[in-house]
């Protein structure tokens, strides 16, 4: 029994509908991606393009007839894509059996962008609600599911003993991230998908 | 010698040259990158979109080509690209330098 999850991919006008380990697979391949390209000043541009290629490719399967799409598919559409191969160096792991979800995949991993990525996995904002400066600690706790007295604490205790690097660090993330009004905004924007069964 | 040593000891060679076929296709006309795979695609140069996008992102911002969006008959509009003057004036250049390279690798040792 396959959980059925709605995935938003760029420059496509409506979701497509995912067997779980499908949308595992895509997730990972698309991290992957970002890692790979991480020292791309041109990331979330390539990826981009990624996911347009990958949306047609997707559209083409799910027309005229829609339906959920399998690990199958989507291994099938990723092969054709490819590995991310950047003009330097290897290629980051081309299919997606292997490769694992994007849990170990932290914020350094490249920053989400701000539009066209809805219902995907869970974003980084800035949050404005309850913010005490621009929102980023607000964002780190709602995307690490940590309380944000915690993230303040570390960011204060981290500016203090770094010397104050901490602080560019949270004047970079207040300058890059995207913001959001409220954390309920967040949740719509991070939580797009929907489960049912199939 | 085998074939399967060959490709691998010339794989390092196109992979080089593959931003210059890139350069030379994008040249004759305004594409996007289903043109530029296709036309690669019979070639022993033929690749894929995971190598092509980061390529043709480099490129433009070492600023050899630029791409505007234009609506496609089929689904959503689509990337087209076109090379810029420096774009032209490397393809000119390395035109130049096959060439030379062309003739000496004929002609040395011979």
């Amino acid at each position: 029994m396959h959980r059925v999850i709605d995935v938003d991919l760029t420059g496509q006008p409506r979701p497509f509908r995912l067997h779980d380990d499908a949308y595992d697979a895509l997730g990972a391949y698309l991290d992957g991606a970002r890692t790979r390209l991480g020292a791309d000043t041109d990331v979330n541009e390539v990826v981009d393009d990624l996911e347009r290629s990958i949306g047609e490719r997707l559209t083409a399967l799910t027309t005229p007839t829609d339906r959920v799409l399998t690990l199958a598919d989507i291994d099938a559409v990723l092969d054709d894509i490819g590995a991310v191969e950047t003009a330097s160096g290897a290629a980051a792991g081309a299919g997606s059996a292997g490769s694992g979800p994007a849990a170990g995949t932290g914020p350094a991993a490249g920053w989400p962008p701000a539009d066209g990525h809805r219902g995907r996995r869970r974003r980084l904002y800035r949050i404005h609600e309850g913010q005490q400066f621009a929102g980023v600690c607000e964002g780190l706790a709602a995307y690490s599911e940590i309380d944000v007295a915690w993230v303040r604490t570390i960011f204060v205790l981290g500016t203090i003993f770094t010397a104050g690097a901490f602080l560019l660090v949270y004047l970079v993330l207040a300058f890059v991230l995207p913001v959001v009004g409220t954390h309920a905004e967040w949740v719509a924007i991070s939580d797009g998908a929907y489960e049912g069964a199939s | 010698m085998t074939d399967t040593t060959d490709t691998e000891r010339f794989q390092v060679l196109r992979k080089g040259l593959l931003e210059f076929l890139v350069l030379a296709i994008v040249s004759s006309d305004d594409v996007y990158v289903g043109d530029i795979l296709e036309r690669l695609k019979t070639t022993d140069f033929a690749t894929r979109e995971g190598t092509l996008y980061p390529l043709l992102s480099k490129m433009r911002r070492d600023g050899l080509l630029d791409h505007e969006w234009q609506e496609s008959t089929a689904g959503p509009p689509r990337k087209y690209y076109r090379l810029t003057t420096a774009g032209q004036h490397q393809l000119a250049a390395f035109r130049d330098y096959w060439a030379s390279l062309s003739d000496l690798i004929d002609t040395i040792g011979t």
